[in-house]
């Protein structure tokens, strides 16, 4: 008994922000397929029982649905903190933008919905690139190669705005427009010259064994 | 000198109101000819196409050698931890994209 307690205990402590979310996502898409079914049932035969079924399935597809998307958010939260440091007052304003919308989930707006999930992947980009580059200049200073950084930071920081521009740019309509391709193709150029930095800095430190 | 009975009767073959009569032997000789002509020409398409398959083998050139091989491996110990904290944030490029749910269930 006690060690049934101390499995369920650790089994706690062990589940991730990820892990729930893949469990979540099983959990939705077993009950999805379930209210379609009742409800193409229901369509058929229009009668008490099938009627009855298929509401339930919709009330069990509709809760699933709403913790699948709470333990996505989490998630993005989650792994906003990773690089939080590089840009704290942008992230901690998307977190919290996260958090209302976890505590208001019976109410979602989809778009809305939408466009902080893309918003929030934007700013975790944005920051690993922003500690790549906080990284490089701490080499660059040990390797006395400041210069390589500093010459390429303001292109870099520069390019990192436009990605956060294109994130925040207001909807045209009520439906979403998906401007993550964008922001991927800006973030593509500013890969290059973080990857020229490092190839440098790289040549300066074999050159120094 | 006498003449004979029959010495001005025309024969039928010198006759020029009369065709004269077809050589057997002439319609094999243009199908020998024509299978001469074509063996003539498959054997210079043949011996064409040899001449083409054939390749010189490749002389192989020389390339320079990079003067930085296996970058990694070469990097001073005293850089190394620095090198692979970089590393493992480049690595770091998994993300997990927004999962599809149907906004519309229910209504």
């Amino acid at each position: 008994m006690f060690g049934l307690l101390t499995f369920f205990v650790l089994a706690q402590n062990l589940s991730t922000p990820l892990s729930d979310y893949q469990y979540q996502i099983g959990q939705y898409q077993t009950s999805y397929s379930d209210y379609l079914n009742k409800k193409n049932i229901f369509s058929q035969y229009h009668d008490l029982s099938s009627e009855q079924d298929k509401n339930e399935a919709t009330k069990i597809a509709i809760t699933n649905r709403q913790l699948l998307l709470k333990s996505y958010l989490v998630l993005l939260s989650s792994n906003l903190e990773k690089y939080k440091s590089s840009s704290i007052d942008d992230t901690t304003k998307i977190q919290n933008d996260i958090s209302s919308q976890i505590n208001n989930l019976d109410n979602f707006n989809y778009t809305n919905l939408q466009v902080l999930f893309y918003q929030a992947l934007t700013q975790h980009q944005i920051n690993r690139r922003l500690f790549l580059l906080d990284l490089y200049l701490k080499l660059a200073q040990t390797l006395n190669a400041k210069t390589i950084v500093d010459n390429q930071t303001p292109s870099i920081v520069q390019s990192l705005s436009e990605v956060k521009k294109i994130s925040l740019k207001p909807l045209l309509s009520d439906r979403f427009k998906d401007f993550y391709p964008d922001v991927q193709s800006k973030l593509t150029e500013t890969d290059d010259l973080l990857n020229l930095i490092y190839k440098n800095l790289t040549q300066i430190a074999v050159k120094t064994n | 000198m006498d003449e004979t009975q029959f010495q001005n009767i025309d024969t039928p073959i010198i006759t020029p109101l009369s065709s004269p009569p077809k050589k057997k032997f002439t319609i094999p000789l243009i199908i020998i000819v024509l299978v001469i002509l074509i063996s003539l020409i498959i054997l210079s398409l043949l011996k064409k196409n040899n001449v083409e398959e054939y390749i010189e083998p490749s002389i192989p050139t020389p390339t320079p050698v990079p003067t930085i091989i296996n970058q990694a491996n070469q990097i001073p110990t005293q850089f190394k931890s620095q090198f692979d904290q970089i590393d493992s944030v480049k690595k770091d490029t998994s993300e997990i994209l927004p999962p599809t749910v149907d906004p519309d269930i229910g209504i």
